[in-house]
């Protein structure tokens, strides 16, 4: 059905126009001409003088669904793709030194008395540490699928405390699976890097930085399920309380990165920083000591972050209602 | 090895561009042209396409000009997207090969 015939050259125009403002304003401002000369031009190509109205409401459509995942236009594409690389990793890592450490090891401590044990393992965590290991492989030879990969994960990571309460395991400690959905939702965000180099590098520093910075904090005070877990009843956050610690840390590395391998690089490290730095923010009411004793650093550390964020392109925008 | 199978669309935009840099009707009408008229692209496919093959490093805006007073901009299959393109239209035809294969062993043995 051509709308022309029925509204006129005019009424077509303002359909086509009405149409476009489906779309968020940055994006009519990139492509909106560029959509509308488009769709006169198929329309000319089929000697019709304004766009059908099926063609309308697919254009409609798209621009509803650019709307829902209008954060995109925050995050510049590299900062977006580097950082959903690195997130992957980073939780890939947690999990693997939390699994190693605090789940299943030779040398960990016997009886450590932390409840119910789920067959050899202490919680119910490894059902998700396993589910980042094959993420993570996935964004290795299968980048593509990563994200997807991702989504499951995260559910399984939210549904995890039901699943606790249900069986009657132990359930993983909540501070960590908050963690760990937080890095999800930072490795959903976008595509993994498809150039094989870029990835591998991304997917390495992340993984390293991660292990090595949870088990070099972790070393001072003993680094077992005690510190990695071990607080919840006691009201201390051992492995939280050195979160700061670590974000100082990833926050020099994207000042070093922004310097030597560009912004992008260091947005990317920055927005990896996150979940490590509000993680321990719901504790407050538990463990106020730890908490009170590095606010002023987590405020620093989030005037920094917000600076390295901004030199890489992130952009927080409050739109309007048009 | 691929990353994973690419839908229909996503492969012929990117071959509609294999050649040099189009602006989008130029893409729509060159993929109607490669299906046979069989693939008839909506705009609002070919920029959900060219949102996420952008997003994904496989094309890149290469200019544009205005033309009769409407705004038209180019695009170009980047290297990535062309190693992409590459790995999957040999995936396609290994396929393709293996298929015609068993079909002449089957139509062999139908004659035998």
């Amino acid at each position: 059905m051509n709308p022309s015939t029925a509204f006129g050259f005019t009424a077509s125009r303002l359909l086509l126009r009405v149409a476009i403002r489906a779309y968020p304003r940055a994006w009519r401002a990139a492509h909106g001409e560029e959509l509308a000369g488009v769709l006169l031009d198929v329309a000319a190509g089929a000697g019709r003088s304004g766009p059908g109205l099926v063609e309308l409401a697919h254009v409609s459509a798209h621009g509803v669904m650019t709307r829902v995942t209008g954060w995109r236009d925050i995050l510049p594409v590299g900062v977006r793709r580097r950082a959903t690389t690195l997130a992957i990793a980073s939780g890939a890592a947690l999990s693997t030194v939390c699994f190693l450490f605090a789940e299943w090891g030779p040398w960990l401590r016997a009886g450590s008395g932390y409840g119910p044990q789920v067959g050899p393992f202490l919680t119910l965590a490894p059902v998700s540490y396993l589910a980042w290991a094959v993420t993570f492989i996935y964004a290795l030879v299968l980048p593509a699928a990563a994200r997807r990969c991702m989504a499951v994960t995260l559910a399984l990571i939210s549904l995890s405390p039901l699943l606790a309460d249900l069986s009657g395991w132990t359930p993983a400690p909540r501070y960590l699976l908050a963690l760990l959905a937080m890095l999800a939702t930072v490795a959903i965000l976008g595509p993994v890097s498809r150039e094989p180099r870029d990835r591998l590098e991304v997917l390495g520093l992340g993984a390293f930085l991660t292990a090595a910075g949870v088990v070099t904090f972790g070393v001072r005070t003993g680094f077992d399920a005690e510190y990695l877990y071990r607080s919840e009843g006691t009201g201390r956050f051992p492995v939280l309380g050195d979160t700061v610690g670590l974000v100082v840390a990833t926050l020099l590395v994207a000042l070093v990165l922004s310097w030597v391998r560009g912004r992008e690089w260091g947005g990317a490290v920055a927005l990896n920083a996150i979940p490590w730095l509000v993680a321990p923010i719901p504790l407050v009411s538990l463990d106020r000591l730890m908490f009170t004793d590095r606010a002023g650093f987590v405020c620093l550390m989030a005037a920094v972050l917000g600076w390295v964020l901004h030199r890489s392109g992130v952009r927080l925008r409050v739109r309007s209602s048009t | 090895m691929t990353n994973t199978d690419m839908r229909e669309p996503t492969f012929l935009v990117l071959s509609a561009l294999a050649n040099g840099r189009k602006h989008g009707y130029a893409v729509i009408t060159e993929i109607s042209e490669l299906s046979d008229g069989r693939v008839r692209l909506r705009p609002g496919t070919l920029y959900a396409a060219l949102d996420r093959l952008r997003e994904e490093g496989l094309v890149a805006v290469a200019g544009e000009e205005v033309v009769a007073g409407r705004l038209r901009r180019y695009y170009q299959l980047t290297d990535v997207g062309a190693v992409r393109l590459a790995e999957e239209a040999a995936r396609l035809q290994t396929n393709a090969r293996n298929a015609l294969r068993r079909l002449r062993m089957r139509a062999a043995g139908a004659s035998a």
